[in-house]
């Protein structure tokens, strides 16, 4: 079956070891497959109210991911890690993200084309919360504390493609 | 290290797509994450929700593959699982009645605090594909690579249950 199933297309900086892990460039991050749907239905179990819980799952991934890209890339400036924190959550498949404003120490804005809920009919919410909690991960990363909120949403307008993220620093966070 | 390749897997703009289906690349420690905060309750929350995963992984691929036999698409099912991350699932003793599935390289061990949790959403997942097979199944985990460092596998036994 497996020759059925086939070995094709490869996944930019997207590695598989030697016990079968996949793994981001050649980092520790760890990876598995899964679909907008099954985080969605993680979140739906966790509760929709919930939103601090999803939140702080997302915060843990955007932690994660701004770790690697800082031992990876060494990265200069917050903007460069931001920006390349970014860059890696569009090579796993969340969609493409740019840096639509950065202003240092005060608010970033952030624009998602192709957000993951795009293939949900329900629960999108949930996925726009754990891109919040990935959001504010990175900044907590870079030691700012924030609070973010989606201001344009696709799953809200069917007219549009993306949404907008806007996200407040309030201060320095406590690790 | 080799690059990632997946049959009907695509890249385009930030969008990975398995058999045109939207797919995200999410680190494993999500699971230990709802253990942290459920405690002992996640497992019958893991065990359920992989459960709803594995069911709907497999009807997806049973659709786009069509294997012909309990055989085919148990090693279908297990070269999936293998390419999705989680370690490398091997089916043994393929019959009408069992299957006994072994993970090597189980994802738990390579995170920053190994997790048991994992093996309960694993076993939901085993479940999820036992019943589309079996109708009725028994999914018991017999052998754990995390309670036993001697272990460098874990087993799963999937016993057919009459309907």
């Amino acid at each position: 079956m497996l020759k059925k199933l086939g070995v094709q297309k490869g996944l930019k900086n997207i590695n598989i070891d030697s016990d079968s892990h996949i793994i981001y460039k050649k980092t520790n991050l760890s990876l598995v497959v899964l679909r907008p749907n099954d985080l969605a239905q993680m979140g739906d179990l966790i509760g929709q109210g919930n939103k601090d819980i999803i939140t702080w799952i997302g915060k843990t991934v955007g932690r994660n991911v701004a770790e690697v890209v800082y031992k990876d890339e060494a990265p200069k400036t917050n903007n460069e890690l931001i920006t390349k924190s970014f860059k890696a959550l569009e090579t796993l498949g969340f969609g493409l993200i740019s840096l639509e404003k950065y202003q240092e120490d005060v608010e970033i804005l952030v624009k998602v084309d192709s957000p993951l809920y795009q293939a949900l009919e329900e629960n999108q919410e949930i996925i726009s919360n754990i891109y919040v909690g990935i959001f504010l991960g990175i900044l907590e990363y870079i030691g700012r504390k924030a609070t973010g909120v989606e201001t344009e949403a696709a799953w809200k307008n069917k007219n549009i493609n993306y949404s907008m993220y806007d996200l407040k620093i309030e201060g320095v966070a406590t690790q | 290290m080799k690059t990632l390749k997946i049959k009907g897997i695509e890249y385009n703009d930030g969008v990975i797509s398995l058999f045109d289906e939207r797919v995200v690349l999410f680190p494993p420690s999500i699971i230990g994450l709802l253990s942290s905060i459920y405690g002992e309750g996640a497992e019958p929350l893991l065990v359920f929700l992989g459960k709803k995963l594995g069911r709907s992984m497999i009807e997806k691929w049973d659709f786009e593959l069509k294997p012909k036999n309990i055989k085919e698409i148990t090693e279908l099912f297990a070269d999936i699982f293998s390419a999705t991350g989680w370690g490398q699932l091997v089916a043994r003793n393929v019959s009408d009645e069992q299957i006994i599935f072994q993970l090597m390289h189980n994802v738990s061990r390579s995170l920053e605090i190994p997790t048991k949790f994992i093996d309960y959403f694993i076993t939901g997942y085993i479940t999820g594909f036992a019943e589309y097979i079996y109708y009725k199944a028994k999914v018991q985990e017999t052998l754990c690579m995390i309670d036993d460092e001697n272990l460098d596998f874990c087993q799963w036994v999937v016993n057919k249950l009459a309907s």
